[in-house]
């Protein structure tokens, strides 16, 4: 008990004892299970936020041992110290004690899977050489028993110098009562016994070396960022040692380099040497016997196979959608049915005034608007984060990597892009999966164009209103326009990833190194913390933004609010009483209304705002009603359809077949329809590729971290809807 | 104090790991570590000395899907070719 952080408090309150926790890091290779050993310590007591300026996420946890407490910091996996993702880069620097705000380290849980135990020794022998209190949680130990390996954990503990490595299922949580002691003791060691080995003394020893050229201004180093200099040549390192210690360091820099690899790139020196040292420790510790003939596993191995890995691949992504459509939709109904409820309730209520139309067209709608996304939303979450747990989002990867590369895009974009033809917020945050920056922000502007569920009710709009409903045998022609639709949003999404990686995005993807995990069962605490923090993350982020929208589009839609339309409402519904009762009073009652809703949305400011913009959309055959409902559309595209049938009297919950109706019989001053088809299908068009969703804004603002990509975004888009509108209404009325 | 270990020249074979057939084994000889991507992939665990086995192409023939150290790893056949091997005969 002496460790220095502790404070003692008399007996009587031990209840407030208080300690500034101990700070341990919890690494590990990807895939090894150390997410799921960081939520076995933890439990539900977990913070998640960002890392500063990146999307990495940060996951910190208290573990109480016993009477003692610990933070526990998940950092992202790694393969080594030599980092080539953010996420890596962020895990190293959080090592190496480089971020502002991140507590400072004590010790290390290194989890290493026992069936890739090469792969997590390398990493370890890094680790170690850091200095930190160690201890080895080896996971996966039943999976490397079935497949016939057999390990003497006594003998590699003491290979490694004396590391304590303690065996644990993950999943099942055996092991962890064991595991548990031994994080509560390890920093009750004596320091001299638990000087960590170093398992390259050669670098330490250039590192030294370095120190001893530099002088006394080397004392600003640790020797683990002086031997990462040496190896990766880390420029945050090689210049602060410039600044520090002026441009001979550098030159003693190379020189140490030189004398340690030869010719040889540094970090391919270290790999051969750590890798040669581990199998050279571990022939004689590891045994391998035939392993256990397994089912699942040859049935796996054969789903691997090229062609049924297709098949089940087609199948997974319909089983997908089929849930997204399918199981969201009774749920909508139910969140839709309960805002209008809610609406009409305190409609109700209240007496009519800005007071009722605020809290109904503004409040509820507006937070109604974001609701209605979750079902959807979290279905579709579920399904990316259950493939990415199960290894499967990897093996897609793996199966349409060929294919996705002749869009200028790797095998990882495949299940973002899939997703976005139901969202395409979940589906820009799912592009974390790909490691490559530039493929990243290719996807992430491709995505927007698939059709999303979002557009299917204006699609349904107009193609049941204006798309004649002939057959060609068995084919018709109201499905061919909205495959057309489908077919336009992936030509614009391709088009788009092709032509940025062609320009901006220029530049070879050397490093397409992609780990198959085995399949296995996904941990359900995990899935639904996984699930409750991307929820959460799209309420904070997206949520926000499109509740503020919706109030700022209900404001423009109610101020400046006339007194002689209400007036002349309130005559028109004392006038109908008088001469009409039951049924016919009621009809009489909405028509008033309506058309009183009407003339207000057309005095209102986005009526105006459509008035004011009608001249730039008059080439595309669209009049100021059409360009109002558009504008007020931005925010979120499914909108359209009720400004429409507010705009056209006939109420803003009309059913879209009175809505199609009117809009069929809608005409220019001069007669000629206003719904043309050239127009309709201009229209069409504008919505494929028009970026009308504040929340697809908000979160590739989020992912990419800068105002620049959702602007640009939004502008492309918007052009292309444009001209492509545009243009089709041009040939169709020439 | 530099006791490197020892990299063998490359075999007169000239075949590299994109050369084999499925569940193939084969050991890496030498390594063009000069190549994009190849430092990544020696951290993994591709380094001379190791023992590789091909699982399987991908539909189109690529990527290719390895197993080194208990880990599927999927190369693209560019990077494949930057690592020239010594097969291992079947029952050898």
């Amino acid at each position: 008990m002496a460790s220095s952080s502790e404070v003692y408090v008399s007996a009587e309150n031990l209840t407030v004892i208080r300690r500034a926790e101990r700070v341990i890091a919890v690494v590990g290779n990807p895939n090894t299970g150390k997410s799921t050993v960081f939520n076995r310590l933890t439990g539900m007591r977990q913070k998640v936020a960002n890392y500063p300026g990146v999307t990495v996420e940060k996951r910190v946890g208290r573990a109480t041992i016993g009477d003692s407490a610990f933070d526990l910091i998940d950092l992202p996996g790694i393969y080594g110290l030599s980092p080539y993702s953010t996420d890596e880069r962020i895990a190293v620097d959080v090592l190496l004690g480089r971020i502002l705000g991140t507590p400072e380290l004590e010790g290390i849980l290194a989890v290493v899977d026992a069936t890739r135990l090469y792969q997590g020794l390398y990493l370890v022998q890094q680790l170690s050489e850091m200095g930190y209190p160690m201890i080895i949680a080896l996971t996966m130990t039943d999976m490397a028993h079935l497949e016939g390996m057999r390990i003497d954990i006594e003998g590699l503990s003491k290979r490694l110098g004396g590391i304590p490595i303690f065996p644990v299922v993950a999943t099942r949580g055996s092991g962890f009562s064991e595991l548990k002691n031994a994080i509560s003791g390890m920093f009750e060691a004596v320091p001299s016994e638990s000087e960590p080995p170093v398992f390259w003394p050669d670098l330490r020893h250039a590192a030294e070396e370095l120190r001893k050229r530099i002088g006394e201004s080397a004392a600003a180093f640790q020797v683990v960022e002086l031997e990462r200099a040496i190896i990766d040549g880390d420029p945050e390192i090689v210049e602060s040692l410039r600044v520090e210690a002026g441009d001979s360091s550098l030159d003693y820099l190379l020189a140490v380099r030189r004398d340690l690899c030869g010719d040889t790139p540094p970090l391919a020196a270290e790999a051969r040497y750590r890798y040669t040292w581990i199998r050279e420790r571990l022939s004689d510790l590891q045994r391998q016997i035939s392993p256990l003939p397994r089912l699942g596993r040859a049935a796996i191995n054969w789903f691997n196979q090229p062609w049924p890995s297709a098949l089940s691949f087609i199948f997974s992504m319909g089983v997908v959608f089929q849930a997204v459509f399918a199981w969201a939709a009774p749920l909508m109904g139910m969140i839709d049915g309960a805002t209008s409820s809610l609406g009409n309730w305190i409609g109700g209520v209240l007496p009519p005034g800005i007071l009722s139309s605020f809290l109904v067209d503004g409040i509820v709608a507006g937070v109604g608007s974001v609701v209605i996304f979750l079902p959807q939303i979290l279905i579709l979450f579920l399904f990316i984060i259950l493939m990415e747990d199960t290894g499967y989002l990897a093996r897609a990867a793996f199966l349409m990597d060929r294919a996705m590369r002749s869009f200028g895009l790797s095998g990882q974009s495949v299940v973002p892009l899939l997703s976005s033809f139901a969202c395409a917020v979940p589906a820009i945050m799912a592009t974390r999966v790909i490691p490559n920056r530039r493929d990243r922000i290719a996807t992430i502007l491709a995505a927007p164009f698939m059709t999303c569920s979002a557009r299917l009710p204006v699609y349904a709009l107009l193609i049941a209103a204006f798309v004649p409903s002939t057959s060609f045998g068995p084919l018709n022609l109201q499905g061919l326009v909205l495959f057309g639709l489908y077919l336009l949003g992936i030509a614009g999404g391709v088009g788009t990833a092709l032509l940025l990686k062609r320009s901006v995005l220029r530049g070879s993807n050397p490093i397409f190194m992609l780990a198959l995990p085995e399949f296995r069962f996904p941990d359900l605490r995990s899935v639904i913390l996984k699930l409750f923090d991307r929820a959460r993350i799209f309420l904070r982020r997206a949520g926000t933004i499109i509740f503020a929208v919706a109030v700022v589009v209900w404001a423009l839609a109610y101020f400046p609010r006339s007194a002689s339309i209400e007036d002349g409402r309130i005559a028109a519904r004392g006038e109908a009483a008088l001469s009409l009762s039951g049924q016919a009073l009621q009809v009489e009652l909405d028509r008033v209304d309506n058309e009183a809703a009407a003339e207000h949305l057309a005095q209102s400011l986005l009526g105006r705002a459509g008035q004011a913009i009608e001249p730039v959309f008059v080439p595309l055959g669209w009049d100021w009603r059409v360009s109002a409902a558009v504008i007020a559309g931005f925010p979120a595209r499914e909108v359209v359809v009720a400004v429409l049938g507010t705009i056209y009297a006939v109420g803003g919950q009309a059913d879209e077949v009175s809505l199609a109706e009117r809009l069929q019989s809608v005409t220019w001053p001069d007669g000629r329809p206003i719904y043309s088809l050239p127009m309709v299908l201009g229209l069409l068009v504008f919505y494929a590729w028009c970026l009308q969703c504040a929340a697809t804004l908000a979160v590739i603002g989020r992912e990419t971290n800068s105002w620049r990509w959702p602007v640009i975004a939004w502008t492309y888009m918007t052009i292309l809807g444009y001209v492509g509108a545009l243009t089709i209404y041009q040939i169709g009325t020439a | 104090m530099f006791s490197q270990p020892i990299v063998r020249k490359a075999s007169l074979t000239s075949m590299d790991l994109s050369d084999l057939k499925p569940n193939d084994k084969a050991v890496i000889q030498s390594i063009s570590t000069d190549a994009p991507g190849v430092e990544r992939l020696m951290m993994m665990g591709l380094v001379e000395g190791t023992e590789i086995v091909f699982v399987r192409a991908s539909l189109g023939g690529d990527p290719l899907e390895f197993q080194v150290y208990g880990t599927a790893l999927s190369l693209r056949k560019e990077q494949a070719q930057q690592f020239k091997i010594e097969p291992i005969p079947i029952n050898g």
